[in-house]
């Protein structure tokens, strides 16, 4: 059944183009954060395994799970920081170079204790004392506060280790990769966070074992500056003849310094700055498990703002969670346009894509089928408790999601890796939503049949430019949403547009473009929410609201051809239940840290630009 | 009475030390909590709590935090007080056993404090005269050159590794300069390409990561004929096939004038005047300090 409603998804779309989802960060138990939480035993070949749809054992629960919809890719990503050090040394504590005799005795005592805690089921003890604190000083540059040190590991020379490990990701992407099937790619993650400011990135290469053996991945134990980490990223490619593209993720948890107005140095961008972030930089992770990083949570005018918002730094103690402007992708996209009219590039030119950031091994990204941040929140009954370090959040802190959709010819790694290079991508927090848009200046000719041949002809997909034109009337954007096949029916369709006006400030504005139920607009300007079917007594939907899919054409009526600016689309669900219903349902208890218990889903596709 | 006694009674100094110790004296015995010093207490107020909730939570607004910790529960403040007297007694039993001293972090943190009050200040830096500001421009030049940027849209076809498909793009370039077929409409021609179509006001180094080293130099290097009807040129080769160009807009490198960029010039050089501040101010300080080099190499 589900197979066939994918086949009849699949046909709502189909042309040339086929649309594909997969999760582009992934921890398996090589990290050392997921193996200290209490996933000791999930390698790569079982996060494989999951996103292709067989039934593998869960880490932590020992029970059979399976994903309902298998994935059509999956970056496997784990922390280059003691890549898999701490996993291999608790196998096997030999492997180790030799540092003398005090300290062979330092380090062996560090281990024992770690291995105690392990052994006593104690291991988080070990990942919270590695958080760092928040900033002690006053100044820009986090990585040069008393407290932007990383946490020092006293093990000596672990490369060995790590290379082996490097090698068994490498083995694993290469055996599930199934071009026209299935496409595993290599990465890792750059696990910078000076004080607690969450900077990281996920690496990924769609280049095979030939390549990837050649080099080992470069963490921020190396360095915390992104800058850095292209500059590595550039030498290696050129070095090595191959390819890489970096992704941003949680900005939301990044106290304004993921999309800064300056360096992390505290200097303004300069050209070269900004041009190798948007080189390596095409897209950025909007929304995942710790959150969701759109729009600020408390944006005037967005009633769908405040969504799965996360509130807890990646910290060893708590502090109040202060969203800041360069914490939220919308702000963001508006300050690239003002930096391009500063300096001539547009360091925050980026697509959107979701993933899970799961460190369970297991992507899981449906409500119904979630298997926790970690482990040690992978099951109801213990997912009351500090999840990462003291943090006075829990297990339902936690959004199930996302997926990255990518537009691609076929399922290979370079068509995947192109089509993220080209933007042609797009978020959502869960639900396979089908999205494509495309932006023309006359696109009345589009119709549902001919929707993707005609589309790609007069118009540009998501991602792309749209150049000026000598006529005053606003772009075109023909849209096509499909709900997920086994999910719940559609809300609404709404474009959101930023630009800069005519006075240099800039400026958003979000326009709903399409909706169900012949619903009216209140005094305020506000279409009348689509109501709530969701039973708390079961956690079960009606489809009896909401729209199957939605086709139209909407051209901006506030276009202004000298005004710079981005439109990209938002789709909504009807409400569902949220994981944490599931819970309350099967704990048979009702507690305000679970709440809310139903959630909108959504889709957001990277933005098309207009360029005067 | 002695004489000498009463020489020492009637200096001034004397009967002002008397005095004072009086009234001290009854001021401790009308307040004796004030005085009361003691090693082993630790002296909770709001004002205390509340700055140290502050510092938790980077509150910077004090009246915000007073309003926050005025709503704080009995449960809350208890909390902050436990946590507040963890803090202090830690604090204190660590400084009685000099764990202050020789703490590299301890050390960074007070030497990054000296560091941040030495920064210029605004009314420590000299305003920036008209001048100054052409000269800081003339020397830093480079600095606020805009990359070369471009826009353009391109028709594609795979190359099949022979000739044919060189001569099939040749033949479609006539037929697109023929038909005056404009930017929005590349769409309707050739074959898809693996990234974009359109590319508008794109910098080097994107375009290069896209099409490669070749196509780049070339494109680069076109001058736009300034016909108004669109002209298409090519066919140029890049690592995928042979691509014809609809180039619309190709602007060089350039400088701009000061007058567009002189705010920007104005805080660079400010920066850099705030710097020298804090420079001499930290040379000032290393200057009553002298370096006794008794390095050898372990020799």
């Amino acid at each position: 059944m589900t197979l066939l409603l994918i086949a009849s998804f699949k046909q709502a779309f189909a042309d040339e183009m086929e649309l594909l989802f997969g999760d582009t960060h992934l921890h398996t138990a090589y990290s050392f954060d997921a193996f200290l939480n209490d996933n000791q035993s999930a390698y790569p070949d079982t996060a494989y395994r999951w996103a292709r749809g067989l039934p593998v054992i869960h880490p932590y629960t020992r029970t059979r799970v399976q994903i309902n919809t298998p994935l059509d890719f999956l970056v496997v990503s784990d922390h280059a920081e003691y890549l898999g050090v701490i996993t291999e040394l608790a196998k096997d504590p030999d492997q180790l170079t030799d540092l003398g005799f005090f300290g062979n005795l330092i380090r062996d005592i560090q281990i024992q204790f770690a291995l105690f805690l392990i052994e006593i089921g104690r291991a988080e003890d070990v990942f919270n004392n590695a958080l760092p604190e928040p900033a002690s000083g006053d100044g820009h540059d986090l990585v040069i506060d008393p407290n932007g040190a990383i946490a020092s590991v006293p093990y000596g020379d672990v490369t060995n280790i790590k290379a082996k490990v490097w090698a068994d990701i490498v083995k694993s992407a290469e055996e599930h990769y199934i071009p026209g099937k299935f496409s595993s790619f290599v990465g890792w993650e750059w696990t910078s966070t000076p004080t607690g400011a969450n900077l990281h990135r996920v690496i990924i290469s769609p280049d095979g074992a030939e390549k990837a053996l050649q080099y080992l991945p470069y963490g921020s134990d190396i360095s915390q500056y992104p800058r850095d980490l292209w500059t590595w990223l550039d030498s290696t490619s050129k070095k090595f003849d191959t390819r890489f593209i970096s992704i941003p993720h949680n900005s939301n948890l990044s106290k304004g310094y993921m999309f800064d107005q300056t360096t992390l140095e505290g200097e303004p961008f300069d050209r070269d700055y900004a041009e190798q972030r948007i080189k390596w930089e095409p897209i950025v992770e909007v929304t995942q498990v710790k959150g969701d990083s759109e729009s600020l949570p408390d944006t005037p005018g967005d009633e769908f703002s405040d969504f799965e918002t996360y509130q807890y730094y990646l910290q060893a103690y708590a502090t109040k969670y202060v969203p800041r402007q360069g914490d939220y992708i919308r702000p963001a996209l508006k300050l690239g346009l003002e930096i391009n009219e500063a300096i001539g590039v547009n360091p925050y030119k980026f697509g959107l894509i979701g993933s899970t950031d799961s460190h369970t091994s297991l992507a899981s990204a449906e409500e119904k089928n979630f298997w926790g941040k970690y482990s040690n929140d992978s099951t109801p009954e213990i997912k009351d408790q500090d999840i990462i370090g003291d943090a006075n959040n829990t297990g339902w802190s936690m959004s199930a999601g996302g997926l990255a959709g990518v537009w691609a010819k076929e399922n290979t790694r370079d068509e995947i890796y192109a089509a993220f290079k080209r933007k042609e991508v797009y978020a959502t927090t869960g639900p396979r939503i089908g999205v494509q848009v495309f932006a023309g200046w006359d696109l009345s000719d589009i119709t549902y049949k001919n929707f993707q041949d005609l589309g790609y002809k007069l118009g540009v997909p998501m991602g792309g430019d749209l150049s000026s034109i000598s006529k005053n009337s606003g772009p075109s954007f023909a849209i096509k949403v499909v709900k997920d096949p086994i999910g719940a029916n559609l809300d609404r369709v709404q474009i959101v547009k930023g630009w800069i006006d005519r006075d240099g400030k800039s400026r958003e504005k979000i326009y709903d473009v399409a909706w169900s139920d012949d619903r009216d607009f209140d005094s305020f300007g506000q279409l009348e929410p689509v109501g709530n079917t969701v039973d708390l007594t079961t956690g079960m939907h009606e489809n009896t609201i909401g729209e199957t899919d939605f086709f139209t054409i909407w051209q901006d009526p506030d276009f202004n051809r000298d005004e710079p600016s981005f439109y990209y689309i938002r789709a909504l669900e009807i409400p569902t239940a949220r994981h944490s219903l599931l819970d309350a349902l099967a704990l048979e208890s009702d507690d305000n840290k679970m709440k809310p218990y139903t959630i909108q889903e959504r889709a957001y596709t990277s933005p098309i630009w207009y360029n005067p | 009475m002695k004489a000498w006694i009463l020489k020492v009674i009637r200096e001034p100094i004397i009967q002002f030390v008397f005095i004072g110790s009086l009234l001290l004296c009854v001021d401790v015995l009308r307040n004796p909590d004030d005085y009361r010093v003691s090693n082993n207490e630790i002296i909770v107020t709001d004002a205390a709590l509340t700055n140290f909730m502050q510092q938790r939570a980077k509150i910077f607004n004090s009246e915000e935090a007073i309003e926050v910790y005025k709503q704080l529960t009995v449960d809350q403040k208890d909390k902050l007080k436990n946590d507040f007297f963890h803090q202090e007694a830690l604090y204190r039993e660590a400084l009685s056993n000099n764990f202050d001293k020789n703490d590299p972090i301890i050390k960074r943190r007070l030497v990054q404090k000296v560091d941040y009050l030495s920064q210029g200040f605004y009314d420590e830096v000299p305003v920036i005269q008209q001048e100054e500001l052409d000269r800081y421009f003339q020397s830093y030049k480079e600095n606020y050159r805009r990359p070369a940027l471009i826009t353009f849209t391109h028709v594609f076809l795979k190359s099949s590794g022979n000739n044919a498909s060189y001569s099939k793009a040749e033949l479609l370039l006539d037929e697109l300069n023929k038909n005056k077929v404009p930017f929005e409409q590349s769409g309707l021609f050739g074959e898809r390409f693996l990234y974009n179509r359109n590319y508008v006001n794109r910098e080097m180094s994107e375009i290069e990561s896209h099409f490669g080293d070749n196509f780049k130099n070339v494109i680069f290097s076109y001058d736009i004929p300034s016909s108004i009807e669109p002209s298409w040129l090519g066919p140029i080769e890049s690592k995928f096939g042979w691509h014809l160009v609809l180039v619309t807009k190709v602007s060089k490198a350039y400088i701009p004038d000061f007058e567009m960029i002189e705010s920007d010039i104005r805080s660079d050089l400010y920066r850099e005047r705030q710097f020298s501040v804090k420079m001499e101010k930290l040379n000032q300080i290393k200057s009553k300090f002298n370096l006794v080099d008794k390095t050898s190499n372990y020799d």
